[in-house]
Parts: C-alpha cells; structure tokens; sequence
C-alpha cells in the first residue's frame, strides 16, 4: 500500500550503486563524474570507460555532481576562514575591521554547517528508510 | 518574511489531512475502470472465445492498478516519473549545497547572505511543493503514482 511515507522514502532513498566498477579515485581532489554510475568498463590499458544507461542514471551522475560541490563547499569554507584570521590579524586594533573578519568567520561557519546538515540529513534519512 | 511564513504554515496545516487520510483513499479506489473502446453494451455478448473482446485488450480478470501499469505507455510515464522523483532529491540537496556554499563565500556583505539564504529557503520550498504535489497525484491516480 503505497503512503506518503513510501513516497518520501522513494524521493531520498533511491539505490545508490554503490559497487560501480571503476569507482573511487579523483581528479584534482574532486571525484569523478561517474562515480555512482554502475555499467563503467575498464578497457586494456586500465583506463575506465563510463557507459551510463539513458534515463536511469540521471540520478547517479546528479548524486556525483552533489559529492564534488560537497568538497568544493569545504574547500571554499576554509579558505575564507583563512582569509577572515589573515583579516583579523591585520585589523590591528581597528574595531570594524575586526568585527568584519569576525562576521566573516560566522558567515563560513553556518555555510559549512548547513552544507552538513543538509547531507547528513538525507544520508541519514535514506539509510534509515531505504536500507 | 514572518506573515509569509505565518502563510505558509497555515496551508500546510490545511492540507495536513489530505497527507494523513491518503491509505484510506488509496484503499477505496473504483473497482472498475472504463475502458476505452468498448461501449458498456458489448461485453454482455457471452459466447464462446470472446473473452480477448469483452475487457479491453490486456487485462482480462486483474486488478485495475495491474491492468493500468501494465500498459507501455502507463510503464513509459512510471520510468521517466521514477527517473525524475529521484533526481528531485539530488537537486534539492544540491541547491542547499550551493546555498551553503554562497554562505561560506558572503563574507561580511549582508546582501550576499540574504541571496544565499533565499536560494536555501527556495529549495526547501520546491521539496515541499514536490511532496504535495506527489501526495496529491497518489490520491488522485487510481493505481498510484508509483507501480511499486
């Protein structure tokens, strides 16, 4: 009997492939696109050949595209917390210059915090109903 | 912002029945379906071997939710509905993300948090709205919205 639960279930906790098989490694610290996409050869010389199926691996190729903003938002995070303690350095007793980089650092802080609320959330939520 | 969230709450809490009455809906759906294509006077015509002419063309003696997902075109729409239910999820977490992300770069401009923030609250609300809407159509929908 499908419920609304059923229906929420459906919306978060698609499968994920997670046996993809030339999953894993990254490009410049950021993973690859068809890293969720589980119909990837590999040919002679090792290299992967992703081969994605039309309209069922929309979502995985999504899902990968999340996972690289994910370490673009920690990346782009702590560069602005290091910007901010460079600011704040330099503010050198100046009270607006300091209350700036703090604001700064407060800013950085709630963007990484909802950046993990929001996977965490769903992770959490999809392992829980989806199994 | 808070009269509209005020709003907002209210309409949620009107529609909170349609969410909680839902299996009680699904349970009761019509126990025959017209068919298209054959008048109700034709099916009385009992003779023999004219059981492929009398209920439509592929559901003879199912469940009129089997016989509705069984058709190619109804299995086509289940796919792409599929398809796009997931990827409503991976946008959604991703525009959060996003919005996460023009957080962490505002800065101190106050003009930049407010923009971040509205795109978070706009994805929050495009979840909502794809939660009723999809709640809505599984009401509606005799087999449901998905054939699972």
């Amino acid at each position: 009997m499908p419920s609304p639960l059923t229906i929420f279930a459906k919306l978060i906790a698609f499968k994920l492939p997670f046996a993809a098989v030339c999953g894993g490694g990254s490009f410049f610290f950021f993973p690859h696109w068809w890293e969720f996409v589980n119909t990837s050869t590999t040919d002679a010389s090792g290299k992967c050949v992703p081969t994605p199926v039309f309209p069922n691996d929309i979502p995985a190729v999504g899902l990968a595209i999340v996972d690289i903003l994910l370490r673009v938002a920690g990346l782009i995070a702590i560069i602005s917390i290091i910007v901010a303690g460079v600011a704040y350095i330099t503010a050198s007793g100046n009270p607006e210059k300091a209350a700036s980089a703090r604001k700064r650092v407060y800013n950085s802080l709630i963007g990484l915090a909802v950046v993990f609320v929001a996977a965490g959330v769903v992770a959490f939520i999809g392992n829980s109903l989806g199994g | 912002m808070a009269q509209k969230i005020k709003k907002f709450i209210l309409s949620l809490v009107l529609l909170a029945p349609l969410l909680i009455t839902l299996p009680a809906f699904a349970a009761s759906t019509p126990p025959n379906l017209p068919v298209v294509g054959t008048p109700p006077g034709a099916v009385t015509n009992s003779g023999a071997g004219s059981s492929s002419t009398d209920v439509g063309t592929d559901c003879a003696g199912e469940s009129p939710e089997n016989c509705l997902s069984n058709q190619p075109f109804i299995s086509d729409i289940n796919a792409v509905v599929d398809v796009l239910t997931a990827l409503v999820g991976v946008v959604v977490v991703g525009v959060i993300i996003l919005g996460g992300i023009q957080y962490s770069a505002a800065g101190d401009n106050p003009q930049a948090v407010s923009a971040a923030r509205k795109r978070i609250t706009n994805g929050l609300i495009a979840l909502i709205a794809f939660l009723l809407t999809a709640a809505f159509l599984q009401w509606v929908i005799p087999g449901g919205l998905f054939n699972s």
